[in-house]
């Protein structure tokens, strides 16, 4: 036998239900037959505190074949304990054929809110009653015969309920989001941080801004341009033929002496005469100096150099 | 459909993005830095280089120069054509170390050597030169 959860939202699980189908998320509502609570007077102060020492209160209460989730809610006089297992819910309610990606919140039976006294009825054996502000499981044999129940619905579920994670239909758990969403996120904020924390150097812009203020005839890119066009070249030829004399100079020794020179406005020739015993030594120091040197045949003693301008 | 069932994975989804974004963000940052960077050292350079160029083209007190390089030279081999913007300068018969401080003057001077032409005879040189300013 079995039923459908579609028009419900929120179902109440218990050990003894019949499969039924699930095609959306639901809430469940564990039974107690699913957590175990304690209550103790401790001397703790912060939840955190609490949560920590909680595993060791329900040692030798718990089936020790799952793993167990603790948490801890302050009452009046103390602390109220409360212990479960995601893993066994699932597996419990894989068994009754909902998969775990259908599981939406999770609520203890312990704090619906039920108006009235009147116990819940859990199948055909079983009842939820309850007893001094505890939910308890109670086979309905102990209670009175004429005893009247009422149907669990959504009204009575609690604001918070819990999540296990991984479920919702998605394919991703919530630890596995966190674990890859926490890096890639902080990656993200690093890059662009970074992109702003290189940009701070500002000492190009101030220097040209300078250099515009003390130069307003060259802050135009265009008259920038003028002006290189116009000098750029002439200081290329200018400088060639001071190199030249300069490497003449250079040439210019006992038995070698600058015999002709002629710059003219498109091509310059420096003619050398040097003496036969020399001659070694001056084609040497061309050599040594980087300066090439042409021969002509005809007067081998009158080296020369030529070119364009 | 319910987005909420998808929680994990839109979250997942939103860093993703973040980083990537992040990334294209750095990336695209550093590009523009860098082509903002070589263009303003360009114009730096530029200014730089333009101003040199006038300084040592366009110079002031050249006339001044010129009058010290005219009063050095030996007056007697001299002919010394000056206008406004050039001056042309014959010096003949002069000697070897003549020849050479006559050419170390002229090569340092900010001025243009629009013609040099320079003949060894048997004992001594001539120079023609046309500078212009």
């Amino acid at each position: 036998m079995s039923s459908t959860a579609k028009a419900q939202r929120a179902v109440l699980i218990y050990r003894e239900m019949e499969p039924f189908e699930v095609s959306s998320t639901i809430d469940i509502v564990l039974s107690p037959q699913f957590y175990t609570v304690k209550k103790e007077e401790l001397p703790v102060r912060y939840a955190s505190q609490a949560k920590k020492i909680a595993p060791s209160l329900f040692d030798g209460l718990l089936d020790e074949q799952w793993s167990y989730y603790y948490d801890a809610k302050r009452y009046d006089e103390g602390w109220e304990f409360i212990a479960y297992s995601p893993d066994e819910v699932k597996s419990f309610l894989q068994a009754l054929g909902i998969e775990e990606r259908f599981i939406g919140k999770v609520f203890f039976a312990k704090d619906l809110e039920v108006e009235g006294s009147s116990p819940l009825e859990l199948g055909a054996s079983q009842a939820l009653a309850f007893i001094s502000g505890c939910a308890v499981v109670v086979p309905k044999s102990a209670l009175n015969s004429q005893q009247e129940y009422i149907s669990f619905d959504d009204s009575m579920l609690p604001k918070k309920g819990l999540s296990f994670g991984g479920s919702q239909e998605g394919y991703i758990g919530q630890g596995d989001a966190l674990k890859l969403a926490i890096p890639m996120g902080l990656i993200g904020i690093f890059y662009i941080v970074s992109a702003f924390m290189g940009s701070v150097d500002n000492s190009k812009s101030s220097e040209l801004k300078r250099l515009k203020e003390g130069n307003p005839a060259l802050a135009s890119s265009y008259t920038r341009k003028a002006v290189l066009k116009r000098y750029a070249p002439l200081e290329k030829v200018q400088r060639l033929k001071r190199e030249l004399i300069a490497q003449a100079s250079k040439l210019s020794f006992e038995g070698s002496y600058v015999k002709e020179i002629s710059f003219t406005d498109s091509e310059y020739k420096i003619v050398f005469e040097v003496e036969k015993a020399v001659a070694e030594r001056f084609k040497q120091l061309a050599a040594d100096k980087g300066i090439e040197i042409g021969f002509d045949a005809n007067s081998p003693q009158e080296p020369y150099m030529k070119g364009a301008l | 459909m319910n987005l909420m069932r998808f929680r994990n994975e839109i979250v997942v989804l939103i860093a993703f993005l973040v980083m990537v974004a992040g990334y294209f963000f750095n990336y695209h940052h550093q590009v523009s830095s860098q082509e903002e960077g070589l263009k303003t050292q360009k114009a730096i350079d530029e200014i730089l280089y333009a101003k040199r160029l006038k300084a040592t083209w366009y110079p002031k007190h050249i006339k001044k120069r010129l009058e010290k390089l005219h009063g050095s030279l030996e007056a007697s081999k001299l002919e010394w054509r000056g206008s406004s913007k050039q001056v042309k300068i014959r010096y003949s018969a002069v000697s070897f170390e003549q020849t050479n401080a006559f050419l170390e003057k002229v090569a340092s001077m900010p001025i243009k050597i629009e013609t040099l032409s320079l003949h060894k005879g048997k004992q001594d040189y001539t120079i023609e030169a046309v500078l212009t300013w």
